[in-house]
């Protein structure tokens, strides 16, 4: 006997049930925030370009590449967890679905989420056109380099990661660098990979600064070139192989907290995990459950803390132009990811509220350890290198006010963003 | 029985480690078109992981995995199309209601008849809550909307995971005839269970995994005379075979 052969799900019908499960689940309204966080920049541009004493000039080149990251980089971090480290992958893992049709609701997630990103650079691209049309044209086209990347390069590095450790490839490398002796977890692969490409997409932008400004430097068009030929590229070749490796990479990512997870090494807890959790009493197992969960599930959140953390130290001692803007732009951004952090410890996977209320130990301890989890990572990733950044600043007052201004808007922005993702 | 010459479910080899641990160790199993099979076997025998990986969930280090004729390694797509399984806990989408769900799967399989999967429901005694949320399902319900999905498009092989255990009387009556009821359509049904009484009384062939072997395999005339032994027969059998190593 055999199944009835009608067609199986296309990419569109795949992607219309995913989008009744989200509004099902009554998503926070996604583009009306991208507008208003628009909103809010644009008028802040403004304000530095002089509008509100009558003069209608262009901001910086760094306020305005700091707007463009603001909006693009959420975008493209959110890669794997569009693609991957869904609720729903371990049913579409096993589902008969084409890989194409996997790529597809990918690409068009993608691309969701970058055309909101253009929602909230637009009011800033506003601004700048109206000193300097030339300038905004130059500013839109790293903003196109930046969403062809989120939209192609990042997702298809992300199939790549998982398409490496589906296939044992990941494991392969690492013992051929170090020698046999290397054994990289595999998160480590599909956290990485994913952020070093957008790193380079960072760099790029940055890079194009001084572009912006004249026109004439070629490291910007350089840069965003390469961007978007790999962005191109990566995409085209993910879009071929897709087909192929989409569904393997998907079950065996699904498949980690079974296959993977089972054996993975247990990690005594770090020294700063010891020290804060020796100090929570009955909050303590539940410190170390989650500290341990976190590493696994969401690794990305330690590497982007990380890079958020040194990327303030270095603007701090690099002291550029707009140096207190700048710290007010990776403030939000650690603060926005802390939000979502505090979130995330509190809902499954991290946290099984139905099996928690039945142990022993009072709300107020596992409130008490989520907190302190949170706070840990505030004061290693934002706190330590936010106050090497404002003693170096030379204007203490102001880049503390900003930068804590700026993280405790961003932490409100990402505890209300993800509330029901 | 719609029974064919090539098995519905042919299964050769089936290794599976996670990590350094062998957690399905050369496990062959063929169930024929109609076929009702028990999988019986300790927590941790394999059970389940077994079950996942001839559904495709999960990737087997070695062997061959054939689902009427396809073979999942080479034509997983094809060979998904006519695999169901129920896991554990089942996999719902916990937004859609009952019926959205059900569809969901059913598309994915290729199958776009409404009528049949409300018919599906309402053999399941779910026809009166398909329209609540999975999320406001009892435990029972859950294992019926995992059992239904599993069901649903006709496959060739249903593999269910526990999905008998915490159902009413009603429920697992219901749920015992729409197993028979695919099975006399042609499908071949893989059930892992501790419940012995439910595979005495429904499968027609008894498989004993223990430590990711197959240690027993009995059907016909061996099973027959087994269960000549009287009630609790199964039983004994499984504890003489399987030690009890919490106890030692």
């Amino acid at each position: 006997m055999t199944a009835p052969g009608g067609r199986t799900l296309s990419g569109k019908e795949l992607l219309a049930w995913g989008d009744l499960d989200e509004q099902r689940r009554g998503r926070a309204p996604a583009w009306i925030a991208a507008a208003a966080i628009g909103l809010v920049l644009g008028v802040e541009l403004a304000r530095r370009a002089g509008w509100f004493e009558g003069v209608y000039g262009v901001p910086s080149a760094t306020m305005i590449v700091a707007v463009l990251l603001a909006a693009f980089v959420p975008a493209m971090f959110g890669a794997p967890y569009r693609m991957f480290w869904r609720r729903d992958a371990p049913l579409l893992a096993r589902l008969p679905i084409a890989g194409a049709a996997l790529w597809y609701v990918a690409v068009v997630r993608a691309a969701r989420a970058a055309a909101r990103s253009a929602v909230a650079v637009a009011p800033s691209l506003v601004v700048v056109a109206v000193g300097d049309p030339a300038m905004a044209g130059r500013a839109a086209a790293i903003a196109a380099a930046m969403a062809l990347a989120a939209i192609a390069l990042v997702p298809a590095v992300c199939l790549g990661a998982a398409h490496m450790v589906a296939t044992g490839k990941a494991s392969g490398l690492a013992s051929a660098v170090g020698g046999g002796e290397v054994q990289l977890p595999t998160t480590t692969w599909l956290g990485g990979l994913p952020a070093t490409s957008i790193a380079g997409v960072v760099v790029a932008a940055i890079y194009g600064a001084p572009w912006i400004v004249d026109g004439v430097d070629q490291a910007g068009p350089v840069g965003i070139s390469i961007v978007a030929a790999a962005a191109i590229i990566a995409g085209a070749l993910a879009t071929r192989a897709a087909p192929r490796t989409y569904p393997l990479a998907m079950r065996e990512v699904a498949a980690l907290d079974r296959q993977i997870h089972a054996h993975l090494e247990i990690h005594p807890p770090t020294l700063v995990e010891r020290l804060v959790r020796d100090r929570l009493g009955a909050g303590a197992p539940v410190h170390d459950r989650l500290a341990r969960l976190l590493r696994r599930r969401y690794p990305l959140a330690v590497f982007a803390g990380a890079a958020g953390g040194a990327a303030m130290a270095v603007i701090g001692v690099a002291a550029p132009r707009e140096l207190v803007a700048w710290l007010g732009v990776v403030s939000a951004a650690l603060g926005f990811l802390a939000g979502w952090l505090a979130r995330a410890l509190a809902r499954p996977p991290l946290e099984l509220p139905r099996l928690t209320a039945t142990l022993p130990v009072a709300p107020a301890s596992v409130a008490a350890a989520r907190t302190a989890y949170v706070a840990t990572w505030a004061a290693l990733y934002l706190a330590a290198p936010g106050v090497i950044a404002v003693a170096a600043s030379g204007r203490p007052v102001t880049a503390a006010v900003t930068s804590v201004a700026g993280a405790v808007a961003g932490f409100v922005l990402g505890r209300t963003l993800t509330a029901t993702s | 029985m719609g029974r064919t010459n090539v098995p519905a479910l042919d299964v050769k080899e089936l290794t599976v480690h996670y990590g350094r641990r062998v957690a399905v160790d050369q496990l062959s199993l063929a169930a024929a078109a109609g076929e009702i099979i028990g999988l019986l076997g300790p927590n941790g025998a394999g059970k389940s992981t077994a079950l996942l990986a001839i559904a495709g969930a999960v990737m087997p280090s070695h062997g061959e995995i054939r689902i009427d004729g396809t073979d999942l390694a080479t034509d997983p797509l094809a060979a998904k199309r006519k695999v169901g399984l129920a896991d554990q806990p089942p996999s719902l989408y916990e937004f859609f209601t009952l019926a959205e769900h059900v569809a969901m799967i059913a598309e994915a399989r290729g199958d776009r008849d409404r009528a049949a999967q409300e018919r599906l429901l309402a053999d399941l005694g779910l026809g009166g809550v398909a329209g609540r949320p999975c999320r406001e399902l009892s435990f029972g319900m859950r294992q019926r909307v995992g059992l239904a999905a599993a069901l649903v498009a006709a496959p060739a092989v249903v593999l269910l995971d526990e999905t008998l255990n915490g159902l009413d009387p009603h429920a697992a009556r219901r749920a015992r005839a729409a197993l028979i009821a695919a099975a006399e359509r042609g499908a071949a049904v893989v059930m892992s269970t501790h419940l012995l009484g439910v595979a005495e009384r429904l499968c027609h062939r008894i498989v004993v995994m223990d430590q990711g072997k197959v240690v027993a395999d009995l059907a016909g005339d061996e099973l027959a005379r087994l269960y000549a032994g009287g009630v609790g027969a199964l039983e004994e059998m499984y504890v003489s075979m399987i030690a009890d190593r919490e106890a030692s």
